[in-house]
């Protein structure tokens, strides 16, 4: 996203003599996070009570439907693939060799392992569609100024159902979330913070996933790198693409 | 004493109808006890059984993994199981020992994965022959060769994935660092042996251990001993509990562990229980036996008392003649209920498979359940019939014994 397209996004809501609306929050966070294509490296570590492991992965989006992952290392895992269609989700495994379409239960287990299940990785960011929210105050996250928001899912096929998320007014990204089940039970945090700009937009660098079931862990993501609006081959959301080694 | 038997045999001899129907009662009841016995005795000894073959007389696991077994977290597993497993070996009184991984993996025979998971063991072929008894047990196709890529399946598990031998199904598992894990295999048999087996899936040791990234490693160890009985276990747990080698793991046999611990207990009340009930019921019966005699006989009471028979003589003489009705329903019974328990013994009760799913799959409970009568299960049918009688008998003996001589007379006059 250009810088010109995320100042059409924040003027107005700046320049309101009112404050905005929850719906325009979840609105502009909904912009601010979205994009045509993605590409990026990450890495993810797994830290719990007992171990780390660490995962370098790339990336690739495109709008809010499709994605692919590839596992670059360790030996293991490297080759290993995932593309998601829309709300399909098929794994690549080498060693099998054989792409397997992941449905069910297994979509809400950690992706290797980690406190990312498949369903998170799935998730569009599409909040406003989602939820119906209201603001319950106004906080600041590590010296930033930020909304607080509580969010309703509006159907059960949302994974959880209630999420307290709090949106930085500067960038309109939301540096923290607690994601809670229908009973109520605190599911998981997720924190985005080390803010930097690539291609003119604001990109959280490191996001960090605790699952509160699961004692002492927690996963790390670090963006290594990230180019928006580069034009991906559409043979990368192919299952071709998943297979090809 | 041999009055008090003389006149006991007298009375039972003397309403022969009324002795004949008691002592049916408690043949009945003593028989009911003697099977229902046999049938418990078997069906805890067949899953007791089946367990200890499948899970070792004695299992040694890291401690840690055991503190949260639930979670089967593999990076507590023991690692350099192999050599764990030979040292064991080298332990008097050790018949085997074997290294095995059990874990959790997703399975599928189509595309599609997440729906339907299992546990896969992982083993040697020594013990899928000598303990699990898999050859034995197989429905359709064969064995593992020892190949890598090959799986087989049981029964259930088979039918609730739809595969048939030679289809190839995935597993996804995860290793011991929490990464996903899979193992694309083809189904080379299918078998069936009981409720725990039937719902497992089967592979080398060896495809396990790269599975779950665990070279070397075992969830646990297996140990047979010679027998399977806890006084004979109880020494061996305590050598290898302070063996050098097996530090820092647990070692507990097979009656110390759940559910198994506890369910000694319930069997034991259950037993209680139902003979509790039987002697209750026939014991109704005696008692009302004995009171009419009483009642009947109490002017000739009055007079034996009066002529001197003393009050202990009096609560004998009915006590003895119950014992008498008692002993000869219950060796008839015990006889009985002997024959009804070798005949569950040979042939067994067949549950229909909904039942055994409801009882419990993490049990190696199988669908037909097999009697298990011994000498001591018949004489115990014997002694409660016995007790039937006492405990029917007692307390019209008492309203005999305190007939005074007087009173009875007056009540003649």
């Amino acid at each position: 996203m250009s810088k010109a397209s995320l100042l059409l996004i924040l003027v107005p809501l700046l320049a309101q003599a009112e404050p905005p609306t929850a719906d325009q929050l979840l609105d502009a966070m909904d912009k601010a996070m979205q994009f045509q294509h993605r590409t990026s490296t990450t890495t993810m570590t797994v830290i719990d009570s007992r171990r780390t492991r660490t995962y370098k992965l790339k990336s690739f989006a495109r709008g809010q439907t499709d994605a692919a992952v590839e596992y670059l290392s360790p030996a293991r895992e490297k080759g290993t693939k995932m593309l998601k269609k829309g709300d399909n989700l098929w794994l690549y495994m080498p060693r099998a060799e054989r792409t397997q379409k992941i449905s069910g239960h297994m979509l809400r287990q950690g992706m290797m392992g980690s406190d990312l299940s498949y369903e998170d990785m799935m998730q569009a960011s599409d909040f406003r569609k989602m939820y119906s929210a209201r603001i319950i105050g106004e906080a600041t996250l590590e010296g930033r100024s930020c909304y607080k928001l509580e969010a309703t899912a509006k159907d059960s096929s949302v994974s959880y159902p209630r999420r307290v998320i709090w949106i930085d007014k500067e960038t309109l990204l939301p540096p923290r979330q607690e994601l809670y089940a229908l009973s109520g039970m605190l599911l998981k945090t997720w924190t985005m913070s080390d803010l930097k700009q690539f291609d003119g937009r604001w990109v959280a660098t490191k996001m960090v996933l605790s699952d509160q079931l699961r004692k002492g862990s927690q996963t790390v993501l670090t963006i290594e790198d990230v180019s928006f609006d580069v034009k991906l081959r559409g043979e990368v959301f192919t299952r071709r693409w998943l297979e090809r080694k | 004493m041999k009055l008090w038997l003389r006149l006991s045999m007298r009375n039972v001899m003397r309403n022969g109808r009324r002795t004949a129907l008691t002592a049916g009662t408690v043949l009945l009841a003593t028989a009911l006890l003697t099977v229902a016995i046999s049938w418990i005795h078997g069906m805890f000894g067949g899953i007791t059984r089946g367990y200890t073959a499948i899970s070792g007389h004695i299992r040694v696991l890291d401690a840690d993994y055991a503190a949260r077994e639930e979670l089967m977290p593999l990076h507590e597993a023991i690692m350099g199981a192999d050599a764990m497993a030979k040292a064991i070996r080298g332990v008097k009184g050790v018949v085997d020992a074997q290294p095995r991984i059990t874990t959790g993996v997703a399975i599928t025979a189509n595309d599609e994965i997440g729906e339907e998971f299992t546990m896969v063991v992982g083993a040697t072929a020594q013990y899928y022959a000598d303990h699990l008894q898999g050859p034995e047990h197989l429905v359709a196709g064969e064995w593992l060769s020892g190949a890598t890529k090959e799986v087989v399946l049981g029964r259930k598990l088979a039918q609730r994935v739809e595969a048939a031998v030679g289809d190839e199904v995935l597993m996804l598992g995860q290793t011991q660092y929490g990464s996903m894990s899979p193992i694309a295999a083809r189904v080379v048999g299918i078998v069936s042996s009981n409720a725990m087996v039937d719902r497992q899936a089967f592979l080398p040791l060896e495809e396990v251990r790269y599975l779950t990234d665990m070279p070397d490693g075992a969830v646990e160890i297996l140990v047979y001993g010679a027998s399977m009985d806890a006084d004979d276990l109880n020494p061996l747990i305590s050598t290898l509990a302070a063996h050098p080698a097996l530090k820092g793991m647990q070692v507990r046999g097979w009656h110390q562990r759940e559910p198994w611990a506890s369910m000694s207990g319930v069997l034991t009340g259950v037993q209680i229980f139902i003979q509790g009930l039987i002697v209750f019921v026939a014991a109704l019966a005696i008692f009302n036996t004995m009171t009419m005699s009483v009642m009947e006989r109490s002017n000739e009471i009055g007079v034996m008392r009066a002529m001197g028979l003393t009050r202990l003589g009096a609560l004998g003489l009915f006590v003895f003649e119950a014992m008498v009705i008692g002993l000869l329903g219950g060796i008839a019974g015990a006889g009985l209920g002997g024959l009804g328990g070798l005949y569950l013994e040979l042939n067994g009760i067949t549950l229909a498979e909904d039942v055994v799913d409801k009882i419990g799959t993490a049990t190696p409970m199988e669908s037909t359940i097999y009697g298990d009568v011994t000498t001591g299960i018949v004489l115990t049918g014997v002694m409660l019939g016995l007790v039937i009688a006492v405990v029917g008998a007692i307390l019209p003996a008492l309203r005999a014994a305190s007939i005074q001589p007087v009173t009875a007379m007056r009540a003649r006059r």
